[in-house]
């Protein structure tokens, strides 16, 4: 049995799900980077048409 | 082969289900060790100033936030929510009211504010709701499109509006996650998006995973954003009694005699400029049809509903017209107007309906062109507002 194969697997797994999670679903960065002053836009400018 | 197997087995299979598992009490672990940082308070204070009039949007900064602050704090004043109506018209409630009866009326919105947006703005004012005085203006118009818009939801719910919703604990969380719904819907069309917008993405994003979730809320800082705003004190001069049949006869003649290019009751002005083409030729209207079930503004609009019903509020709502003598085929309304009539009933609020498909039964006037008030329409919607708000005026 390599133990250490098994150990290693297991820690570049974890840290791959952990980068997954916090990096794609808890999005981290967004805290680390503060954005709170941003002032979001619209990408699309809506025809302001009479209606 | 079989070694292939059991190496697989060994050395993929057995390490990913153990860091799986690792992952799972390591986020554990980190959802119950983060600390909650109290986010930062900030007090917009000040005073409101305007007793009457309109405010296209909030872009102006913190005096107009305060303005509406004010005007829903100000229990004896009126606040008109609506979209393109809202125009410089002298018989328009937030001009007439306060002129003629001394009743603070202010309206807030232009073309494309519609449910979601207002949903949010009511929401983020959240403390000054109970029994404020509010009259949503509906637009038939508003059920072709596929709701708020994002540019006009970017534009009405100020970055302070955000921050005021998402740390204030007395909110539901489902209201956040409607929050949450729309942006994550719309985050592509977003440039740059915020801190705050970034926080109800994600949100929505992970309301299945209540650790994640928790996660979320712990790392969100941002800012607690407060409104404290000192009432106006009304110095709106006395005025006397209205009589209210002779002057809409009067101005309603006077708009129809005033017409001369067409017999639809529209205005010259707008007959000419939007309504003739190049050869100089009319053409009507046309509507589409509607599937009321997954109408995604008649969504909104029930969310909007079920707020004012909420936090109690004195709510009013006016469904405007549609030119019966412009627009073919307005009978496809029927249904979705019978709706918001009908979720407007349900919760108890008074609702005048000017929407009529007949010609025989639209008062002419009433809108200044196809779709927009014109001062009979007005005059109606502000005899309405007397009626439910101060009948002792009328």
């Amino acid at each position: 049995m390599n133990w250490k194969k098994l150990i290693r697997n297991t820690l570049i797994y974890f840290l791959l799900i952990m980068g997954y999670i916090f990096i794609y679903i808890i999005d981290v960065e967004s805290y680390f980077y503060k954005k709170q002053d941003v002032e979001s836009k619209s990408k699309v400018n809506f025809i302001y048409q009479q209606f | 082969m079989k070694k292939w197997i059991v190496n697989l087995f060994t050395f993929h299979f057995i390490p990913l289900i153990i860091s799986a598992v690792l992952t799972v009490v390591a986020l554990f672990f980190f959802d119950k060790h983060l600390e909650t940082k109290a986010p930062e308070s900030i007090l917009i204070q000040g005073q409101q100033l305007m007793l009457r009039g309109t405010n296209a949007n909030f872009e102006a900064g913190n005096q107009t936030e305060l303005e509406l602050a004010g005007n829903l704090k100000n229990k004896k004043s009126i606040t008109l929510f609506g979209s393109s109506e809202l125009g410089v018209f002298a018989y328009s409630p937030y001009f007439f009211l306060p002129d003629s009866l001394q009743i603070p009326t202010v309206a807030f919105g232009h073309a494309h504010h519609q449910s979601f947006a207002m949903f949010c703005e009511l929401l983020a004012m959240q403390k000054e709701l109970k029994n404020a005085k509010i009259c949503i203006m509906v637009s038939p118009g508003w059920f072709e499109t596929e709701g708020t818009n994002i540019e006009a939801f970017l534009e009405f719910v100020r970055p302070n509006f955000m921050f005021s919703i998402i740390n204030n604990t007395s909110i539901s969380p489902d209201y956040k996650l409607e929050i949450g719904k729309f942006i994550s819907e719309n985050i592509n069309l977003i440039d740059q998006p915020s801190q705050s917008i970034l926080y109800f993405d994600n949100l929505y994003k992970t309301k299945d995973f209540k650790l994640f979730n928790g996660i979320i809320k712990k790392l969100n800082t941002g800012k607690r954003v407060n409104y404290e705003v000192k009432i106006a004190a009304n110095n709106l001069k006395k005025t006397g009694k209205v009589n209210w049949n002779s002057s809409e006869n009067r101005i309603q003649k006077g708009f129809v005699s005033a017409i001369k290019t067409n017999k639809s009751y529209i205005s010259d002005e707008y007959y000419t400029k939007f309504l003739l083409d190049a050869s100089c030729e009319y053409k009507k209207g046309t509507t589409n049809t509607f599937n009321v079930s997954t109408n995604k503004e008649l969504a909104q609009f029930k969310l909007l509903v079920q707020l004012l019903k909420e936090y109690k509020c004195n709510a009013s709502f006016v469904i405007q017209p549609l030119n019966p003598y412009h627009f073919d085929g307005l009978e496809n309304y029927k249904e979705i107007i019978s709706e918001t009539r009908h979720i407007i009933q349900e919760n108890g609020f008074p609702c005048l309906n000017m929407f009529v498909t007949d010609k025989s039964i639209y008062q002419p006037g009433t809108l200044t062109d196809v779709m927009h008030l014109g001062d009979y329409g007005w005059m109606k919607v502000n005899e309405f507002l007397v009626k439910t708000y101060y009948p002792e005026k009328l």
